[in-house]
């Protein structure tokens, strides 16, 4: 069997000489479409999902949980500072390790003239938020000033969620309410606090909680009971080697309290993301397996287009492989164009997402507009449409283009493309020459 | 051992439809000898044709024995059938049947780049023969913007790209004006003597036939030979 011949008479079934366009050549285009159409939502899905992945990733791994935490218990009634700190500044001399800080958690609800709302609540030396590279990078003041923290001891930084939620503005006054136990008895403790800057990692899940306070007031003011003491290490390279990180901070602090890697403490969350993408990929993948099956039904048009030439060459002795090769070559081909178009299509849109969404987002509005005029006759009390919900996931779609998966799916396409020719291809071969220019005369 | 290209030996062709059973030869014996010019004769529909597509291995015996070169067609595998089909045997048949979208050349060509010939090498071939066909100028055009004759001259230049040493042709200038079908008549005589090829030719064209060495009639399923 030659290849070459297989491939020249493909080439031909592909693109007639003869620049007839018939429905074989309609066919033809419909498959390529078919799979450049179904490839283009698979590439869409993979950037989109790997990027909000990473960007979730890069803030949780930076700003929530840090790559490495050291926990501490304190059985007196008081969290032990000088324990902290110490523990700390050996922290940093272990090789590998960028950063450290000290930080207390806790829980508690905030409250305004305008109501109540849950909060996760740090307590950071002001000073992190200017020195600390992630922090620096990753929180943007969305008003106020966020040097203004260190100000005083009653400063506090709110996240976004909570200043909407709050109807918060910079100098508003607010009250903490955490719990403190007196002889067995839980007492609600409450703490003023005054707003200084209102904050965004543009992680929403994130900024929908976050309620920073001052070290020195949060010792004061949280209990050991009802906080976690607690040491955030950040490291040079929090994807590789953290195992080893994690033993030698451990050996610098002498074992003095519990390290926990960042995967550890966001495992499920991390977990639940790969099964999304995985899921997403799959439903993907289905949609291109439907595409490929117009490939199965375009190589069937072509085979019986070309019953004529197949008998004829078989007449002259071609083998049933070369013609079934020649179509199978047709299949791929045809799968192989689809991907050149699907994928660059797929990934310039991935690009541009957001400018997408904020497009199609004003083209709805204006003609939504136009309609609430037309019923209302003003517009005074219309709310404009956001087709991504703010409150979900980050502000702005991040994008990561993942293109080694990208080459991966563009393979599994042909290899689909090849199956799916294979039939149509091998049963045309089985042409019997004489009967077939017998029924198809000249 | 003989020196026979091919030996049919009562063979029988039947066909089946509807139930009834249509013999149409029987008892039907041929000997084709090497550079032999053999003719056949006989009105449309007594079997000429199913003889030459049985002889080229496209159509199926229902009894009878074929012998290639001494090699049973029967008994041959599917490869070894496209081997004997593109190398021992070139088909001319009532209709160019050109490949529409390949260009003169890429007819001629094409069954020996097909047959695992180096593609310069079967160009090389082709277009030797185009020459000689004198349809060289018009290598590079589709059978669409060819004429009638010229396309069944291509078609007999693509008979003899492998250098087959039987050229079966079924009534090649059937389909022809005269001065075409005297033209191709001419060609495949010519070229079988300057090739020296064995010919079998069917035709009802008497005139074309009687430039055989040796004539046969199909006559009561049978071969019989014609006398002139």
């Amino acid at each position: 069997m030659s290849l070459k011949s297989s491939f020249l008479l493909a080439t031909r079934i592909l693109k007639p000489r003869s620049g007839q366009k018939t429905v074989g050549t309609k066919s033809i285009i419909g498959a390529i479409l078919c799979i450049a159409l179904s490839l283009i939502p698979l590439v869409v899905v993979v950037s989109v999902s790997d990027g909000v992945i990473e960007g979730i990733t890069e803030r949780l791994i930076n700003l929530s949980s840090s790559h490495l935490q050291v926990h501490y218990n304190f059985y007196q009634d008081k969290i032990e500072q000088e324990v902290l700190t110490s523990n700390m500044n050996k922290i940093k001399k272990v090789r590998g390790v960028k950063d450290a800080y000290v930080a207390i958690n806790s829980s508690g609800l905030v409250a305004s003239s305008y109501g109540r709302i849950g909060a996760t609540i740090r307590a950071i030396e002001p000073s992190v938020f200017l020195q600390n590279d992630s922090y620096k990078k990753l929180f943007k003041s969305l008003d106020g000033n966020i040097e203004d923290f260190s100000s005083s001891l009653d400063s506090a930084l709110i996240g976004k969620g909570i200043a909407e939620k709050l109807n918060l503005k910079i100098g508003d006054k607010i009250r903490l309410i955490t719990i403190q136990k007196n002889n067995e008895q839980l007492i609600p403790k409450m703490t003023s606090f005054k707003v200084k800057s209102i904050i965004s990692s543009g992680y929403q899940e994130l900024d929908s909680l976050w309620f920073f306070i001052p070290l020195e007031k949060g010792i004061k003011i949280l209990k050991p009971e009802n906080s976690v003491s607690s040491i955030f290490v950040e490291t040079e390279d929090p994807f590789n080697n953290l195992f080893n990180m994690q033993q030698n901070v451990e050996k610098a602090i002498d074992y003095s309290g519990s390290t926990y890697r960042w995967d550890e403490l966001n495992r499920s969350q991390f977990e639940n993301f790969a099964s999304t993408k995985m899921l997403l990929t799959f439903i993907m993948m289905l949609i291109v397996l439907v595409a490929s099956v117009n490939i199965s039904s375009c190589v069937v048009m072509l085979t019986m287009e070309h019953r004529k030439e197949i008998a004829i060459m078989k007449s002259f002795g071609t083998k049933k492989k070369t013609i079934s090769t020649a179509f199978i070559i047709s299949g791929v081909l045809i799968g192989c164009i689809g991907v050149v178009i699907g994928i660059p299509i797929g990934i310039i849109l991935s690009v541009n997402i957001n400018s997408i969404i904020n497009f199609i987002e004003i083209v709805i509005n204006f003609f939504v507009q136009i309609g609430y005029y037309i019923v209302n006759g003003n517009l005074d009390s219309f709310s404009f449409i956001h087709l991504m919900d703010e409150s979900h996931y980050l502000d702005v779609i991040p994008i990561s283009i993942p293109f080694v998966q990208i080459i991966l799916y563009g393979f599994a396409t042909i290899l689909l493309s090849l199956l799916a020719s294979l039939v149509p291809s091998i049963k045309a071969s089985k042409e019997n020459p004489i009967a077939t220019l017998r029924r198809v005369g000249i | 051992m003989s020196n026979n290209l091919i030996e049919i030996s009562n063979l029988e062709k039947t066909f089946v439809s509807k139930g009834e059973v249509l013999t149409v030869l029987k008892d039907l014996n041929l000997d084709i000898p090497q550079n032999k010019k053999i003719t056949i004769v006989g009105q449309s529909g007594n079997g000429k044709s199913t003889l030459l597509n049985i002889i080229s291995g496209n159509d199926v015996a229902t009894s009878g024995v074929i012998k290639i070169e001494n090699k049973i067609i029967d008994k041959m595998t599917e490869d070894e059938l496209c081997d004997y089909r593109s190398n021992f045997i070139g088909l001319v048949f009532q209709f160019h049947y050109l490949l529409k979208d390949f260009t003169a050349l890429e007819n001629v060509f094409l069954p020996a780049y097909m047959a695992n010939e180096n593609k310069k090498v079967a160009v090389e071939k082709a277009e030797l023969l185009l020459n000689d066909i004198g349809l060289y100028e018009r290598k590079n055009h589709l059978p669409s913007e060819l004429s009638g004759g010229e396309r069944q001259r291509i078609a007999v230049a693509r008979a003899l790209i492998n250098d087959p040493k039987l050229i079966l042709a079924d009534e090649p200038t059937g389909n022809l004006d005269p001065e075409n079908a005297k033209m191709i008549g001419d060609l495949l005589f010519s070229v079988s003597e300057k090739y020296n090829k064995s010919l079998l030719l069917v035709t009802h064209d008497m005139e074309l036939a009687k430039r055989g060495d040796v004539i046969y009639r199909i006559t009561d399923k049978k071969l019989v030979l014609e006398d002139l």
